[in-house]
């Protein structure tokens, strides 16, 4: 079907639309702002060519609000014939009419149900919600494809005319029961080269849990197994060690046996042996004991002489130390002497210098008695001048500043106020009507017996009394107060004025007073800053006050008067200072000597009595041994007492020791005693193995203890390991029951595998195979749509995978290996992905001898100005059709509804301005 | 004349773990039964004593009632001979192990039973015998257990007839393990028997001596523990513990050797008796070249089903319709034969004939599927070649089912 022209009257906001030659194919834009009647139209057109009948009330907006029913009248092409078709909705008003090829028009049927049964018939036979309309007609900004569920069977079954077979019912039945055997044990299919991942709990994993739990008791059952053969060996290992040992046992106990046999045949022989060593030992040791008090005699005497000795030269050390001492006495004593009389000499020119200073303290005192009474009489003249200043201002009192502000702001909202009350009244009057009642007019509280034509002045209030109306009322004033109230803030302005300017002696009616005020406040400024500066200046002439000058002149005369004259001494200052110079001189002479003497004094007395005694003036002194002469002499004595009396006891000792030729005697007796009993030793010699038949006795019975001890553990390990290997009876059974049980869940598991695997190929070759067949199909759609997103830059998608109901399900991207789902891109791809494939669909099912119109109602709304721009290419494309394709499709009758006509401004498209007058007429 | 009977690696408490649970108990207590026809057949021919030549249990941590029931078997009435019994590799003289617990570690002299523990002559009483036993101390020894039969060699004068009872490799076979207990191949000439009887390998085995007289001997199991051939089609889980070479694959049936000796010197007569109580079979049938109904009616027609433990495996192609018919072989094997008996199919290729290609598949994606999985078929990748294989049939078995064209 192909629509030449429409005319809709009182359909919705549509008060008349005529639409005229409308070109058969190719793209036409019927654009107008929005509330032009866009989507009205397309209602009407579905609701006259396919959806309802005349007699329909169910017309949604195109339902008659007024008494104009709305009528609709669609010319359109099919089989053929060019048909008219018109429609009085609300009434049985119906007509379908066929053009002669006279140009006339012949009605075809008035038969309101009859006309709508033809017209739907012509149109397709659907509603406009099915068939190839569910691809082509859209409604307003509808983007979204018709899911597989609600794709029109009979636009599939056509499609499946034009482009084949896709699935036979045998492939259904098949897919259908190999997806049900995939099912017990798949839930996810993986993609293509995945191995899919099994259901949980399902057969095989179920068998496949079961085989761990048993892989796991036959491994425990195994390890039982190793650990009984490890047992077992251990076992032959300790056979063979038991056996070794004993063997080794018999050998170290004949051995033992015959060493002690041995042992019994050498005794008397061994017993002779040891009894001469020890008699040759005794011999050695008491020669020895000899030898050492010889040794300690000699040692005596020695030290007895190095004692005399000692003894000796201590004497002499303390007589020469008590020598050093006196001399040193006898240093100390003429150095003191002569630091005394420097000392007196030192005293007298001190005296000298104190009375010089005495005799310049009473010079300057005198002068500074003089400065002070310069001060003082300064310091009283300007007291003078601040207080006559102070004066002043008492008797002439100003207001400050923040009070002269007030007090202008006062006289402001004064005479602000008095203005208000003095403007100018209102005059009013009135004229009444030639029937109206007199009115009863009130003037600020006067009644007006008969006002009528006069004019009224209004000072505060007016009020018009209208008997059988009302009355009208006027207040003077300003917005928010009344006269009255201005009136009572002016007389509380005023009492604060004369509050305010009451202290500065000023009459409150004085016009000029606030001038007054003003000039008294600017005297009273100048005063201020004068008695400032005089202020400054006192302090500088008496920073401590004129008393404080006067206390020091008091305290300077009494100084004056209670010192006394000096005498021998110059009056004036500088032959005062002169002498001064050298007496300070000469004291310093004398101290640097006096200093001198004191140090030679104090190195005597620390050389004679040491630190303690020279006062401690050497710290040093403490912490060492003292090295002066007097403790030089003291220690000399001790050392030569000491001496002497070490020496004495020595002497002592040497006498009570026994004398060394008794010692002498006794060392040659003991000599002679050891050579016999080295002579007896030497008699009773053992052999070699008569001396190590005891060490080796004892280690042939260690050896043998040793051996047998390991034989009693090996023993006792042999029978712990048999013993353990006695509590693996019916392990073989229980071995061969674990094996047999994971054998045969290993069988079944195998097999459960396989069939799982064969199904899952069967399952993915199928939709490998289904997938490439489709696409052979689907080839002259998929080829077209794929080079409209190549035009329109969408993605780097290679190709779409279509189902089974020919809409597209997933975009396969430039590489293959990434697949995305349809529905995962954005809304403005979708839809323009989505519109592609309804053009490609449809215009395949559109032919040059029936052709087919393709309505959109606002497309497009969520694409960007490129892709549009790219879109515009595609619906001029689509519209085309492509007969050279194979099967061909198109061409199309593309009618696009738009408010956005520069979107699809492009040549060839017919456009029409709904916002003409001429085109459409819309209600007022 | 002395008569004998030898047996060896009886294995009783066998370890298997290639069968379901009761056909396991089934398979084990075949084993006491054939050792009850072993002992039928020695009283059936008056024997003058048993050999047992090695490996009685399996292990030498069988349970306590494996190691009861053949004591208790050859200790009763039904017995009237000595049996003389050495432990083999299996059950070796272990301490603590199966000869060390109840009822073997019992004091001698038993009724019947002698355990020879010792490598010691020993006369059988009543009899010009003298066995040489060799028990094993180990599981694997590079020691010839016979080795110390030569320090007693005849003596003159000494007119008995001289036994030898061991276990071990004869070392007649190249790549044997050094540590099989190998014995020497001429043992019995070296070390003047009359007889060596052993025990190791599970096939019947008579090696000739010098004189050309059949005088060493394997008797083979009492009762088989693998399939012939067990490598091509089935494994029982069983594994030798000197490692799997062919001398321990059966024959399927289970034997014992009469021996008679005349007197020393003299050649033995050797017979073998079958004692076994189930038969092991493995076979392969190529179901190309046979239609179903005549493999099926050949199974159905076999004697002694119930005592055959059978592994069939099918190989071949078959058309998808034929396939199912599979099943049939599947049911009976399964169902006649005895309770372990199993059918391998897995072998068994599907593939349509042309005409029928068209049918069961038709135009449309499935026949794109099929050539795939073909393709997929007949890669050189195991994994993918099982997969496809399996999943060709379950594509033929789907197409096939009910309700398909």
């Amino acid at each position: 079907m192909i629509l030449e022209g429409f005319e809709i009257q009182d359909w919705s906001c549509i008060r008349k639309l005529t639409v005229t030659g409308l070109p058969a194919t190719g793209v036409v834009v019927l654009h107008g702002p929005n509330g032009t009647g866009k989507s009205s139209i397309v209602e009407a057109l579905r609701a006259c060519v396919m959806d309802n009948k005349s007699t329909s009330r169910s017309l949604g907006r195109g339902t008659p609000e007024a008494k104009e029913k709305p009528v609709v009248s669609v010319t359109f092409r099919a089989e053929g014939n060019t048909w008219r078709v018109t429609k009085q909705f609300t009434s049985k008003e119906s007509k379908l009419e066929v053009r002669t090829e006279a140009g006339g028009w012949k009605v075809e049927s008035t038969d309101a149900g009859e006309v709508h049964d033809r017209t739907r018939q012509l149109a397709g036979g659907h509603d406009s919600d099915q068939g190839l309309h569910q691809l082509l007609w859209l409604t307003q900004a509808e983007f979204h494809l018709p899911s597989p569920k609600e794709f029109d069977a009979g636009v599939q079954s056509r499609l499946r005319e034009v482009l084949g077979s896709l699935q036979t019912a045998l492939d259904d039945r098949f897919i259908s029961e190999v997806k049900r055997r995939w099912s017990r044990w798949f839930t996810v299919r993986q993609k293509p080269g995945e191995a899919p991942k099994l259901k949980k709990g399902c057969p095989l994993d179920a068998k496949k849990e079961e085989l761990k739990g048993r892989s796991e008791e036959w491994e425990a059952v195994e390890t039982q197994y190793r650990t009984l053969e490890a047992l077992v060996e251990r076992s032959g290992e300790l056979e063979v060690r038991v056996r070794d040992l004993k063997r080794q046992l018999a050998e170290k106990t004949k051995l033992r046996d015959e060493l002690r046999a041995e042992l019994d045949r050498c005794q008397a022989r061994l017993d002779a042996h040891q009894k001469a060593l020890e008699r040759a030992a005794h011999a050695e040791k008491d020669v020895e004991d000899r030898k050492k008090a010889i040794a300690q005699r000699s040692e005596m005497e020695e030290r007895a002489r190095t004692a005399q000795e000692n003894a000796l030269r201590a004497r002499e050390d303390a007589e020469k130390t008590a020598r050093d001492l006196e001399t040193a006495l006898q240093s100390l004593q003429v150095k003191v002497k002569e630091r005394d009389e420097l000392n007196q000499s030192l005293r007298t020119y001190r005296d000298l210098l104190g009375r010089i200073a005495e005799r310049k303290t009473l010079i300057e005192t005198k002068g500074k008695l003089a400065k002070f009474k310069e001060k003082l009489a300064e310091a009283e003249v300007l007291g003078r001048t601040i207080s006559g200043l102070k004066d002043e201002n008492t008797n002439a009192p100003a207001p400050g500043q923040e009070v002269l502000r007030e007090l202008v702001v006062n006289r402001q909202e004064a005479s602000r106020l008095r203005a208000e009350l003095d403007a100018a009244a209102i005059t009013l009057s009135f004229e009444p009507g030639p029937d109206a009642p007199a009115p009863i007019l009130t003037i600020d509280g006067r009644t007006e017996s008969d006002g009528a034509g006069t004019d009224h002045r209004v000072r505060r209030t007016a009020e018009v009394r209208v008997p059988g109306w009302g009355r009208v009322r006027i207040v003077r004033g300003t917005d928010t107060r009344g006269l009255d109230q201005i009136e009572e803030e002016l007389k509380g302005l005023e009492r604060k004025w004369q509050e305010t300017i009451a202290p500065f002696g000023v009459p409150p009616n004085e016009s000029d007073a606030l001038d007054f005020l003003r000039g008294r406040a600017a005297e009273r400024a100048e005063r201020v800053m004068r008695i400032d500066e005089a202020s400054r200046e006192l302090d500088r002439v008496a920073p401590e006050g004129v008393e404080s000058l006067q206390a020091e002149i008091v305290a300077a005369e009494n100084s004056l008067a209670a010192g006394s004259e000096v005498k021998d001494l110059p009056t004036e200052l500088g032959p005062l200072e002169r002498l001064e110079s050298a007496t300070k001189a000469s004291v310093s002479e004398s101290d640097d000597r006096l200093h001198a003497f004191e140090k030679e004094v104090l190195t005597l007395t620390l050389s004679i009595e040491g630190a303690d005694a020279a006062g401690g003036k050497t710290p040093k002194a403490a912490s060492v041994a003292r090295t002066d002469l007097r403790a030089k002499e003291h220690q000399a004595k001790l050392d030569e007492n000491t001496a002497r009396v070490r020496a004495e006891h020595v002497d002592e000792e040497l006498a009570a020791s026994t004398p060394m030729v008794d010692l002498e005697a006794a060392l040659r007796e003991a000599e002679r005693a050891l050579q016999t009993a080295r002579e007896d030793l030497r008699s009773t010699e053992l052999t070699e193995d008569e001396a190590g038949l005891n060490e080796r006795l004892r280690a042939a019975t260690e050896g043998r203890d040793e051996v047998e001890k390991r034989l009693r553990d090996t023993e006792a390990e042999r029978s712990r390991v048999e013993g353990a290997i006695g509590q693996h009876e019916g392990l073989h059974q229980r071995r061969a029951e674990a094996t047999a049980r994971v054998d045969a869940l290993r069988e079944q598991v195998a097999r459960e595998e396989l069939e799982s695997r064969a199904v899952d190929r069967l399952y993915a070759l199928f939709e490998e195979c289904r997938e490439k067949q489709l696409s052979g199909l689907m080839g002259p759609i998929h080829d077209r749509v794929v080079r409209w997103m190549r035009l329109l830059k969408i993605g780097d998608y290679q190709s779409i995978r279509f189902n089974d109901q020919f809409l597209p399900e997933r975009l396969v991207s430039g590489d293959g290996a990434r697949e995305r789902s349809f529905e995962d891109e954005s809304t403005g791809t979708i839809e323009q992905l989505a519109l592609m494939v309804r053009l490609a669909l449809g215009s395949l099912l559109s032919t040059p001898e029936r052709p087919m119109v393709a309505l959109l109602d606002d497309p497009l709304t969520h694409s960007d100005t490129v892709r549009l721009d790219r879109m515009r290419a595609v619906l001029k494309d689509a519209a085309a059709g492509r007969a050279d394709q194979v099967p061909p499709s198109g061409p199309l009758q593309l009618l696009v509804f738009t408010c956005h006509p520069e979107w699809f401004a492009f040549d060839g498209a017919t456009r029409i301005d709904l916002a003409d007058s001429d085109v459409l007429v819309r209600r007022s | 004349m002395v008569r004998f009977l030898h047996l060896a690696d009886l294995h009783l408490g066998m370890r298997i773990t290639r069968f379901e649970e009761a056909a396991c108990k089934q398979v084990l207590e075949a084993r006491f039964m054939a050792l009850e026809n072993a002992r039928a057949k020695a009283k059936e021919h008056g024997v003058d004593f048993v050999l047992i030549a090695g490996d009685l249990f399996d292990d030498h941590t069988v349970s306590t009632t494996v190691a009861q029931r053949p004591f208790a078997l050859f200790e009763g009435k039904s017995v009237d001979c000595p049996v003389y019994i050495i432990p083999g590799n299996h059950d070796p003289l272990t301490p603590g192990g199966v000869w060390d617990r109840d009822p073997w570690h019992r004091e001698q002299p038993t009724r019947h039973l002698k355990l020879l523990r010792v490598p010691e002559p020993v006369k059988v009483p009543g009899l010009p015998v003298t066995i040489f036993p060799c028990p094993l101390r180990n599981r694997n020894s590079t020691d010839d257990p016979t080795a110390w039969i030569a320090a007693h060699p005849r003596e003159s004068g000494d007119d008995t007839i001289r036994i030898g009872l061991a276990h071990g490799s004869l070392n007649m076979l190249p790549n044997l393990p050094l540590d099989d207990h190998l014995i020497r191949r001429d043992a019995a000439d070296a070390l003047g028997l009359d007889y060596l009887a052993l025990g190791h390998w599970h096939k019947e085995l008579r090696v000739r001596s010098r004189d050309g007289h059949e005088r060493t001997a394997y008797s083979g199991t009492h009762e088989p523990l693998s399939f012939p051939d067990s490598k091509a089609t089935a494994s029982t889980g069983w594994a030798p513990c000197s490692g799997d070479r062919d001398v321990f694959e059966g024959e399927g049936r289970g034997k014992a050797l009469l021996v008679e000796i005349e007197e020393a010197g003299a050649p033995p007569v050797i017979q073998a008796l079958e004692v076994g109580s189930l038969t092991w079979c493995s076979e392969v049938c190529d179901v190309t070249l046979r239609p179903i109904g005549e493999i099926t009616r050949e199974y159905a027609g076999r004697e002694k089903s119930k005592v055959t433990l059978l592994r069939l495996k099918l190989t071949g192609v078959l058309e998808p319709r034929h396939f199912a018919r599979l099943r049939e072989v599947v049911d009976l094997v399964e169902g006649r034969y005895h309770v372990g008996s199993r059918v391998h199919t897995d072998d068994v290729k599907i593939a349509p004939s042309a005409e029928d290609l068209d049918r069961l598949v038709g135009d449309g994606v499935l026949s794109r599927l099929l050539e795939r999985l073909r393709d997929e078929a007949a890669s050189s990748d195991e994994s993918v070649r099982g997969v496809a294989d399996h999943a060709l049939k379950r594509l033929f078995e789907i197409v096939c089912s009910e309700g398909a064209p």
